[in-house]
């Protein structure tokens, strides 16, 4: 008897403990969704998704920097792919063969044709042959985002041949080069030149280089790399902030399309809470400069790298040097949907309602516009079209490219070595 | 010192050897001509393209934004001036100008390559074909010979169509007709007539033979 009355209580506790847990996991999806704004983000992720299908090489799986004609092949690009034809697989936009078909081609043409030294890869190749483009330089962040999207495809095709051979491709990375003895990563080395005089010295999108540099197995680096760099703090509107140079969204949210910081604290730092803040920096950055800027008005915001009337620069809001002209570049509003989805959600409603007609086209958001100056970008870039699906993928269903990007061996490795403790 | 069998004369037949100097020139140069101008628009179909208006638009605009990319990937304090940046420019588009020239001359190799391949396919072809024409009567002539060597004086040859020497098989055949017209004669003698008399046309019918041995 009292093993029969127990059992149902020893349930109940236990279905109380999954709820809870599933209710803590997903808090930042907590915000309630119209079903029309649902649908909404859905079609904005597929449509997003299908830039990686048209301006893909259909023989070697490289996709293109940009819609542009002319555009290069670039391998950050082609790291989103990699991951974006993982989600869409599981999404039911492409059937498993050929997303398996897809990632196979792609991988081929990294192992055998792509450009590359010491396992780090060319920043920009030729889309047909693989080879060296444009005189571009052996990258660390690009082959950092491409090994992230390589990762996220042996996650998810686990026990196949593409696990296999996606990790050995990241298992011939020789992080340590890319230091050229020093404890911070270079931005890259080019064969007439040698190693570029830039180093990843402070916060900024370097943390996704970091995680894949300290998680290897094959070629770690040593663990003072983890403590070299600086993180600069400032406050906004009384928020102490660890800041990128520029305080561009895209550097408080490329890292964050892949790893899920929330329980991740680097000593007093949680990176998800920091982007979190940056993000509300922004829209008050905005808010503040809205009398200046008729981009800014009616809670309108989003400062980030993108295309503008002037040609591409880093905008970014303070802490940071805060360079804007009126530009809001629509991915940063789209990427700031699991720091901010209430704020996010209005953004992307208002300039659907209100701008679609200008910046909704075939692949979802063109990049940027410019109310004080009529100028609406024309164009798609691919890691703008990437974040967007991996970001919308994480805040519509619960993390699901963290929960397979962290399932990763490596990412458990650098997260123990780098003593990132569990928040809880 | 004169060699004793060297050549006097070099056609010793004329329209034979001319119409196969023709032929020889004729498919060497047809070849040859495919070959220069399949190169030679394959190359300047690709430069013609790869330095196009618009390509040339395209890579302008690519390379500003690759060099802003460079600039937003590694900020400054200070903003460089224009002739700067107008010099990082035209760096980029020289080493990417430099990327395609290279790019189309890989491609001219391959392809000279492979058109290489295809004409000396061609020309063997060719070759095969020409040559049997003249070794395929050399070759049923040497094999009739070796029948009447061996007393078939029965057999007879036809060349074909386009074979060369049409008048050789007929020649032949002449000759193989007289022999065996002559020892049939010289066996039906020994058959039918008596031996006093056929001894008479035998001699009569081997006197027609010079031989060696008188």
């Amino acid at each position: 008897m009292l093993k029969t009355t127990a059992t149902p209580l020893a349930h109940q506790f236990f279905a109380g403990l999954v709820l809870l847990c599933f209710l803590s996991y997903t808090s930042q999806s907590a915000f309630a969704l119209e079903p029309q704004d649902l649908e909404l983000l859905k079609k904005i992720q597929k449509d997003s998704f299908q830039y990686f299908l048209v301006y893909s090489d259909p023989e070697t799986g490289l996709t293109l920097d940009s819609s542009r004609s002319g555009s290069p092949a670039s391998i950050a690009a082609t790291g989103f792919a990699l991951a974006a034809i993982s989600v869409a697989s599981t999404n039911g936009w492409l059937s498993y063969r050929e997303a398996y078909q897809r990632i196979d081609r792609t991988l081929n043409t990294l192992e055998h044709k792509a450009a590359k030294k010491n396992g780090f890869f060319y920043h920009f190749l030729d889309p047909k042959t693989g080879n060296r483009a444009w005189g571009s330089e052996v990258s660390s962040i690009d082959t950092a985002l491409l090994m992230a999207g390589v990762l996220i495809a042996a996650a998810s095709f686990r026990g196949t041949e593409i696990e296999t051979r996606a990790r050995k491709l990241y298992e011939e990375v020789d992080w340590p080069w890319m230091l050229n003895n020093t404890f911070l990563f270079a931005h890259g080395w080019k064969p007439d030149q040698g190693f570029l005089p830039y180093y990843w010295d402070t916060y900024s999108e370097h943390l996704i280089l970091q995680a894949l540099a300290l998680g290897s197995e094959t070629h770690p680096v040593p663990e003072q790399v983890w403590e070299e760099w600086e993180r600069r703090k400032d406050s906004y509107n009384g928020t102490e902030i660890v800041y990128s140079y520029t305080g561009s969204l895209f550097t408080y949210q490329f890292p964050h399309a892949f790893i899920d910081f929330r329980d991740l604290n680097d000593r007093e730092v949680n990176y998800a809470t920091n982007s979190e803040k940056a993000t509300v920096a922004n829209q008050e950055f905005c808010a503040l400069h809205s009398a200046e800027f008729e981009s800014y008005q009616q809670e309108r915001w989003g400062l980030s790298a993108c295309l503008g009337p002037d040609g591409y620069k880093a905008y970014g809001a303070e802490p940071g040097t805060a360079y804007h002209d009126g530009t809001i570049a629509v991915h940063a509003s789209i990427g700031s949907i699991v720091f901010t989805p209430e704020a996010s959600m209005r953004m992307i409603r208002t300039l659907y309602d209100e701008f679609g007609d200008q910046l909704y086209g075939r692949f979802g958001f063109k990049g940027s516009f410019n109310l004080d100056r009529n100028w609406w970008a024309n164009e798609y870039l691919a890691i703008d079209q990437g974040l967007i699906v991996l970001m919308l993928e994480n805040y519509l269903h619960d993390g699901a490219v963290w929960m397979r990007f962290m399932s990763n061996p490596e990412i458990e490795r650098w997260v123990k070595r780098t003593n990132l403790k569990s928040a809880a | 010192m004169k060699r004793k069998n060297q050549r006097k004369k070099f056609l010793i037949h004329k329209p034979f050897q001319l119409r196969y100097l023709l032929y020889i020139i004729l498919l060497l140069a047809i070849f040859s001509a495919v070959g220069m101008i399949g190169s030679y628009y394959g190359n300047w179909a690709s430069v013609i393209k790869a330095f196009s208006d618009s390509e040339i638009r395209n890579a302008v605009t690519t390379a500003a934004q690759l060099h802003e990319y460079e600039e937003v990937r590694r900020p400054s304090p200070k903003s460089e001036g224009v002739s700067l940046r107008s010099f990082r420019e035209t760096e980029l588009l020289s080493q990417r100008d430099r990327e395609v020239i290279r790019n189309i001359m890989t491609q001219t190799n391959r392809r000279i390559v492979a058109l290489g391949i295809l004409l000396i396919l061609l020309i063997g072809w060719g070759s095969i074909y020409l040559t049997h024409k003249v070794a395929g009567p050399v070759f049923r002539v040497n094999q009739s010979l070796r029948e009447i060597h061996n007393g078939n004086l029965a057999i007879r040859i036809r060349f074909r169509k386009f074979d060369e020497s049409q008048g050789l098989s007929a020649r032949f055949n002449e000759m193989a007709a007289s022999l065996d017209r002559s020892v049939g004669g010289m066996k039906r003698a020994l058959r039918e007539i008596p031996p006093s008399q056929a001894t008479e046309a035998l001699q009569k019918e081997l006197d027609r033979f010079r031989t060696t041995s008188g």
